[in-house]
């Protein structure tokens, strides 16, 4: 302890995020840079003029952009909720089987005559339960997230296809079809509500007891209990907002493609959770910025984007981002060991 | 007659067939500190725990102020004025020293119920304020994890006062100091006493108590052996004097 005694010197600025109100655009990027990791800055970039240089023609273009903008929205939307339940200590790995649910359960109600608004409305119920399912579980029952959702993953994805007998939900319902098809300005909707959700989320974090109770029960749940957090009651929220936003995401994905899929966005966490590493979170909780996420997001789909248009194999991407998830973690190991250094 | 701040009267606690605490009694009078010297397993940790709400006694009487008590949760030891910081401080070492001090108790912009936004500005300004008034200033913007171990034992004290606690109960609170840092909390005990909060600083590292401490009493197989003013003995007394009672103990589990 006596080396704790001794670091009184240490000009360290380094400050957690949402607990600090500091004006100016400079100092905002040096934190931002600092918390999220200037690595990931840099291998963005090399990405970028890599596959500029030697990928495809077509890799610098406005359609692929958009391309990789829709691929970038239905691992991003979920990935705000799984930012913030890493954050706060936790782990959600069932984000993919809710969106399928929702998804399948978002069509079904407009191909069953109802509006656009109860098609969402449903998804983000969906979601938004078996989310507060998981928080409860995790919360009240003391079980270790990774378990907890382990078990939902398995449980909803088979909900979803017993109720669809595995049958998927084609929609002809004309503005949900639309949904997908009509840009905003040249932007589509999905990386609309991507964009949305985070800014949404961005500025909620520093601003409201929501974010400060997120990294503090992340940092230390003890500490938190005893400073009279309810600790069980917000990982409810946690949990509940990841799984409201990994329904959103099903709503998109089936709004994209017209159809519900009880069997679609199977996986979509090892993308997601590596994304959230990348962008500097850490597993240990109390540590990461949604802006990491989505630098990280933009890293995984622009490599998985450019190793097609480079004309790799697709089974290459699972190698691409397999690996990508070990390299993040293994650095986020790096980065704790030379802070606990000091 | 002012009431004293704590008076214990012959607290006791088993854990199955384990006797710790055999009729402990103490008594610290407003804006004192009273230290308890014991070596490991005395059964300092238990009383603290009881009085701090963690663990019920078996028999006994707590007062606070002269009203008796009755702690069934944490909660209810906080309600009465009773604060307590722990060994390891229980800080959120990602968080800010003024996020810390006002974990739980947030300042909020505007009034009235709902979605009220955190008031930054002010929560910094009273964590300076607050750590002043027990110590030194520091920058309630630095992460926790980047301070010293004596700067974090200020943002644990300040937490503390921000509950406005009558009994401060404080467990090895120089544990984690090097030994010059020991002042530190010197210091900060007088501003402490000021204030009008009394202590009870547990610790088997009786050096630093009895530097501190107003009455030192001595904790030996969960009774008190012997109790005496600090003032009126000189450090070498003291020393020689407790020495030889946790020997005596040592001996006599053997």
């Amino acid at each position: 302890m006596s080396d704790a005694a001794d670091r009184d010197q240490t000009p360290s600025e380094r400050s957690a995020p949402g607990t600090i109100r500091e004006s100016g655009l400079i100092a905002w990027i040096r934190r931002t840079v600092s918390e999220v990791g200037p690595g990931l800055f840099v291998i963005l970039g090399a990405e970028f003029l890599v596959f500029w240089r030697l990928g495809h023609p077509h890799f610098i273009q406005t359609s692929n952009f958009i391309a990789i903008g829709k691929r970038m929205a239905i691992n991003g939307i979920t990935a705000v909720g799984e930012t913030i339940v890493i954050i706060s200590g936790g782990f959600d790995l069932s984000i993919g089987s809710i969106a399928a649910m929702a998804g399948v359960g978002s069509a079904a109600v407009v191909e069953n005559g109802g509006t656009l608004l109860g098609s969402i409305l449903t998804a983000l119920a969906i979601g938004a339960f078996i989310g507060l399912v998981n928080g409860a579980i995790t919360g009240y029952g003391r079980i270790n997230p990774f378990i907890t959702t382990l078990g939902t993953l398995a449980i909803v994805r088979g909900v979803a296809f017993v109720l669809t007998n595995n049958r998927q939900v084609t929609v002809s319902h004309e503005g949900f079809q639309n949904l997908g098809k009509d840009t905003v300005g040249g932007m589509p909707y999905s990386v609309l509500i991507l964009l949305l959700t985070f800014i949404f989320f961005g500025f909620i974090v520093p601003r409201y007891r929501f974010g400060r109770y997120m990294y503090a029960i992340g940092s230390n749940e003890r500490a938190a209990a005893l400073a009279g957090v309810r600790i069980n009651r917000w990982k409810l929220v946690f949990f509940g907002v990841s799984g409201m936003l990994a329904g959103l995401t099903g709503f998109v994905n089936a709004f994209q493609l017209a159809t519900g899929i009880p069997s679609g966005t199977t996986g979509i966490e090892l993308e997601v959770i590596t994304a959230v590493i990348l962008g500097g979170a850490s597993l240990y909780g109390g540590r990461g910025r949604l802006l990491g996420t989505f630098l990280g997001l933009m890293f995984l789909s622009t490599l998985l984007n450019g190793l097609i248009l480079s004309g790799v194999s697709p089974f290459y991407q699972k190698i691409a981002s397999g690996s990508s998830l070990i390299l993040a973690v293994l650095f986020d190991e790096w980065r704790r060991r030379r802070l606990a250094r000091g | 007659m002012t009431d004293n701040a704590i008076e214990l009267h012959d607290i006791e606690k088993s854990f199955g067939p384990v006797e710790v605490l055999k009729g402990v009694s103490l008594t610290v009078p407003p804006s004192r500190c009273y230290g308890l010297v014991g070596d490991n397993g005395a059964g300092k940790s238990t009383l603290l725990k009881i009085l701090s709400g963690v663990h019920p006694r078996d028999a006994g009487e707590i007062l606070v102020e002269g009203e008796p008590v009755d702690f069934n949760t944490a909660l209810d030891a906080r309600l009465a004025g009773i604060e307590m910081i722990y060994q390891d401080l229980a800080l959120a070492e990602d968080l800010d020293a003024a996020s810390n001090i006002f974990l739980g108790r947030e300042r909020h912009k505007g009034r009235g119920p709902g979605f009220k936004r955190l008031d930054h500005k002010r929560m910094h300004a009273e964590a300076a304020e607050v750590l002043e008034s027990v110590g030194s200033p520091l920058p309630t913007k630095r992460q926790v994890k980047a301070l010293s171990g004596g700067e974090r034992q200020l943002v644990a004290v300040a937490r503390a006062l921000e509950f406005n606690p009558r009994i401060l109960l404080m467990d090895e609170p120089t544990a984690a100091l090097s030994v010059e840092k020991v002042n530190v909390v010197n210091r900060l005990i007088a501003r402490l006493k000021d204030r009008g909060v009394s202590m009870i600083l547990v610790s088997h590292r009786f050096t630093d108590l009895i530097q501190v401490a107003d009455t030192i009493g001595v904790l030996v197989h969960g009774k008190i052996v012997d109790e005496f003013d600090a003032a009126s003995h000189s450090m070498d007394d003291m020393t020689t004097r407790i020495v030889r009672l946790m020997s005596e103990a040592a001996v006599g589990a053997a």
